[in-house]
């Protein structure tokens, strides 16, 4: 490039440039400029002001009019951040502040930074939005709750008030009527206490599950044999109840779900009705025709075994007319067993029109062993800490150190941690590295003890991995403890999977 | 003649008590164990008050009480006739729905579980007496 003759003021703002201690140039009007004595790296004559500056006026290159202008050397390709000066009113001073060479990469990744907090405001958004939900309906289940009570406490102050009235012509038989009905009414509250603690252990997620095979069939058939004597004449006829598949859970968490339905029914049925549970085998959520249940269900594909259902209606089929929905149509006890639903990966709800359905995945048993675990792994909060879901392997001795239930109970009572004795394998989840190394901490102090290897891996998750793949994940990244880095880092920093190593 | 009370409850334990306690004082009591029974009930017994349940199967309180009210209206029930819902749905969350709920049902009083049998008492006491509020005065209690 061949840069025109300079003007005699730029000559001259050269040589008293040329003095300063500092690195300045002097860009000409029509375009070029001079470097002073103390300026290093920058061909003078080839300095070309950013933006606008090619038609000599600078305007454009003035950065948001702050009087700094970004000069390439398009030489070096070296980028310089200017001051400028106007010198009269052609030439200016450019006085090199800074080398920003690479800054456009830096703006890209102030971009990347953004675009992560606009999407980590979203989630934060978005976690507001389910507290908010969350909110009310803890306050309509504690008005559910209040509502509950207020019934057998009426009747029990009503009881206590014909004892003390003592009507003339009373019997020493209505007496003890009124005495039974008293107590009956303490044992309602009574029971209503104690849904209000399973309900609060559930939603703090302190329940666990002791998995084993439920025969739904006998659950039902002993829940209606249990509730079998009904003075008004009322009844349980069930239908359906072969050809079930095996399904795996909780068997003592599900009886009184069972139940629960039944006495719910039974409670609405009128008089000498028939109370109906039909139980069947669905091999989808919802079938071709027929109305499905939106609310509640499940992610798609659901389990590869279908789902096992239980619906009981009355005849009249009034279970649900009173226009309550949720929790307030099912009640505090119907309210728990909706939760522990929930827990075996399922879902109880009311439906328009009468009935109450109970819907369980078909699992095997490694499969139902881990509900727990997705359990914890669903409520870990997706802000802060990264999830993780950790895959602890102990190799067998041929002496039963590597039980994994051995392994489990001495990892503590988490709630979020499952033996898979099928799989020889103890699966967790907690919330950031920091429980990682705990966790590893733990497992390298029983395999010590034990003289037992131990393998682990762990994936961690952002707020749309689901368990399954996550799951998939920890297990293609485990290796033995010690052959996990003491300071290795996931590859993107941390998010990553595996067994990348945490400092302990 | 003593004056005549239905009690509709689903729950036999308040439903029975309720029942004792009027008796216990002098009234003709009857009971229903839900809304359509408590509609039937009502039909042949022209009762002179009506303590309703809210939340009953087959059909709750607030409708059952509507449906009084236009029995009412076209003469099948006495035009003295006063209706007493007894809930425990008090929504207190929820006041503007409760509100609604009300002014859909017309009751002449409001009776929240658990409540004082002397109050309920004297209140229902109070409704033989002439009474100058129309149908769908504001709910006490």
């Amino acid at each position: 490039m061949t840069p025109p003759n300079p003007s005699d003021a730029n000559d001259r703002a050269a040589d008293i440039l040329d003095l300063l201690p500092v690195p300045v140039a002097v860009r000409g009007a029509a375009g070029y400029a001079y470097r002073n004595a103390a300026h290093r790296g920058v061909a003078a004559e080839a300095l070309k002001v950013d933006a606008g500056a090619a038609d000599g006026s600078g305007a454009g290159a003035d950065l948001e009019g702050l009087g700094i202008a970004r000069v390439t050397d398009p030489d070096s390709g070296r980028v310089y951040l200017c001051s400028r000066t106007p010198l009269g009113s052609g030439p200016e001073v450019l006085e090199v502040l800074e080398d920003i060479t690479g800054r456009q990469s830096d703006r890209d990744e102030i971009a990347r930074h953004r675009d992560a907090l606009a999407r980590e405001a979203e989630a934060l958004a978005r976690a507001n939005r389910e507290l908010a939900v969350i909110d009310r309906a803890k306050a309509a289940f504690i008005a559910l709750a209040a509502h509950e009570v207020r019934t057998p406490l009426t009747a029990l102050a009503n009881a206590l008030a014909l004892l003390r009235r003592a009507p003339e012509g009373r019997t020493e038989k209505s007496g003890e009527r009124f005495l039974a009905m008293a107590e009956r009414n303490v044992g309602r509250l009574a029971a209503l206490a104690d849904d209000l603690l399973a309900f609060t252990k559930l939603e703090m997620g302190h329940l666990g599950l002791a998995v084993a095979p439920v025969d739904v069939t006998a659950l039902v058939a002993e829940a209606a044999a249990a509730l079998a004597v009904d003075p008004d004449g009322r009844r349980v006829r069930v239908t359906g109840g072969t050809r079930l598949p095996a399904l795996h859970g909780d068997p003592a968490r599900l009886g009184p779900v069972v139940r629960g339905l039944l006495r719910h029914a039974l409670d609405r049925a009128p008089e000498g009705h028939a109370v109906r549970v039909a139980l069947s085998h669905r091999r989808r959520w919802s079938r071709p025709g027929e109305p499905g249940d939106p609310a509640e269900a499940p992610a798609a594909p659901g389990p590869p075994d279908g789902w096992l259902e239980v619906a009981v209606s009355d005849a009249a089929g009034t279970a649900n007319t009173d226009g309550s929905e949720g929790d307030e149509a099912l009640g505090l006890g119907l309210a728990v067993g909706r939760r522990i639903a929930a827990l075996h990966g399922g879902a109880l709800w009311a439906r328009p029109g009468g009935s109450v359905v109970l819907r369980l995945p078909v699992l095997s048993l490694p499969d139902a062993r881990l509900l727990p675990v997705q359990e914890a792994w669903r409520r870990l909060p997706r802000h802060g800490a990264a999830p993780a879901l950790v895959v602890l392997r102990p190799e067998g001795d041929g002496e039963g150190t590597g039980d994994s239930g051995a392994l489990r109970a001495a990892l503590g009572e988490d709630p979020g941690f499952a033996s898979v004795p099928e799989a020889g394998e103890v699966v967790g989840a907690v919330a950031g590295d920091a429980a990682v190394a705990r966790v590893r901490a733990a497992a390298a102090g029983w395999s010590a003890a034990k003289g037992c290897p131990i393998r682990m891996g762990w994936s961690r998750a952002d707020a749309a991995a689901d368990f399954p793949a996550a799951l998939a994940r920890a297990r293609a990244a485990m290796r033995t403890l010690e052959g996990i880095g003491e300071t290795e880092r996931g590859p993107d920093g941390g998010a990553g999977d595996g067994a990348e190593g945490v400092s302990t | 003649m003593n004056a005549r009370v239905l009690v509709v409850d689903d729950d036999p334990d308040l439903r029975e008590s309720l029942a004792c306690l009027l008796e216990g004082v002098g009234y003709t009591v009857a009971e229903a164990a839900d809304g359509f029974a408590a509609l039937g009930a009502a039909l042949v017994l022209k009762p002179d008050v009506v303590l309703l349940d809210v939340m009953m199967p087959r059909e709750n309180g607030y409708r059952v009480a509507r449906k009084l009210r236009e029995a009412q209206a076209v003469g099948l029930l006495p035009e003295a006739m006063r209706i007493v819902l007894v809930t425990a749905r008090k929504l207190d969350h929820d006041p503007e729905r409760e509100a609604l709920f009300e002014q859909f049902a017309h009751p002449d009083m409001v009776v929240y579980k658990p409540f004082d049998v002397n109050s309920l008492l004297s209140a229902v006491a109070g409704m033989q007496a002439p009474v100058q509020a129309a149908a769908g005065t504001p709910p006490v209690g």
